[in-house]
């Protein structure tokens, strides 16, 4: 059993989400020519039970990009978008007329895809430079799918006795176009190991 | 003695700033977790600068500052902030600001910031 992170743990953490969709958001601002709000990181430590309630994905079919992390910290990143979201994005990103996007065809989603990578660059980046050592991920992969179902590709690999970091917070654009997504970003735990690396340098 | 406040509801990254700020001999140190206590701790100790967060888990920083312009506080600030997208920079350089950094900051940039804005030679 994990134990709670101290209120120091918790912040460095929440200051890496902070870091991470702070300057994913600057860096998307200016593919999208478009003023992003977001909200603080908000902090849960949850059982493997407790991940479908605790988790916040939108309901119905969503537009995802996911990674997991690979090597000294295991965890994942996961932007999600709700279906309506996605195809405004993909016209701003295409600088096409809102409303023009109502399916995603293979370049919308190779462009959704690359908003993807910078987001999850900007994640690794941030945790990289904290705790000193460069982490990786697996392949990003773009889908559709209903909510529940990501829940279950977050937790795959999972054991029922993990307990989980979850750092998530949402960003909203809504000048041109209403754009509502969610980072999330989430870390197994035992990964609290590499805590203390951070906390002392 | 001058006067620094740091605003950030990061107490890890309050600590960071202090460090900084100590280094350069500044030792009189205040520090806000929110923008409503930003706004009481300025009003009360008037300092001489703030270190002002933007993504503020009640007002953001912008609004602070805003707030603080108009009730004709002109204490300096630098913004120290995640954020870094231009309509928010400069929004904040015309409500008068000394500086606007982005994190994660080099080191180096913010400590001759610091000096600069305080007259630290």
């Amino acid at each position: 059993m994990v134990e709670e992170l101290t209120e120091m743990e918790k912040d460095v953490l929440k200051e890496i989400a902070n870091i991470a969709s702070g300057n994913a958001s600057t860096l998307l601002s200016k593919e999208i020519g478009e003023e992003i709000t977001l909200s603080t990181p908000a902090y849960k430590l949850i059982s493997f039970d407790q991940f479908e309630k605790s988790v916040t994905v939108p309901k119905g079919v969503v537009i995802c990009a996911f990674a997991k992390l690979k090597g000294e910290v295991l965890g994942s990143m996961m932007l999600v978008f709700d279906r309506k979201s996605a195809f405004a994005l993909a016209d701003l990103l295409q600088k096409k007329k809102i409303g023009t996007t109502e399916w995603l065809s293979e370049r919308d989603q190779l462009k959704l895809k690359e908003v993807g990578h910078l987001v999850l660059r900007c994640y690794l980046n941030a945790i990289s430079r904290f705790i000193n050592y460069q982490l990786n991920s697996e392949k990003l992969r773009m889908f559709s799918t209903l909510g529940d179902a990501v829940i279950d590709l977050m937790l795959l690999g999972a054991k029922k006795s993990d307990r989980f970091i979850v750092l998530e917070n949402n960003f909203v654009a809504k000048a041109k176009a209403h754009v509502g997504g969610r980072y999330v970003f989430i870390l197994r735990a035992a990964e609290r190991l590499f805590l203390p690396v951070l906390l002392n340098k | 003695m001058k006067k620094v406040l740091i605003v950030d509801d990061s107490a890890f990254m309050r600590m960071l700033l202090k460090d900084k700020v100590s280094n350069i001999g500044l030792t009189e140190i205040l520090e806000a977790a929110n923008g409503k206590q930003a706004i009481e701790i300025t009003k009360k100790h008037n300092p001489d600068l703030i270190l002002l967060d933007i993504i503020l888990p009640d007002i953001n920083g912008e609004t602070v500052l805003s707030n603080l312009r108009k009730t004709g506080i002109k204490t300096k600030v630098i913004v120290i902030t995640a954020v870094g997208q231009k309509p928010v920079i400069e929004r904040c350089k015309k409500l008068g600001i000394s500086g606007y950094i982005v994190k994660p900051f080099d080191d180096t940039k913010i400590t001759n910031l610091l000096k600069k804005t305080i007259n630290i030679a």
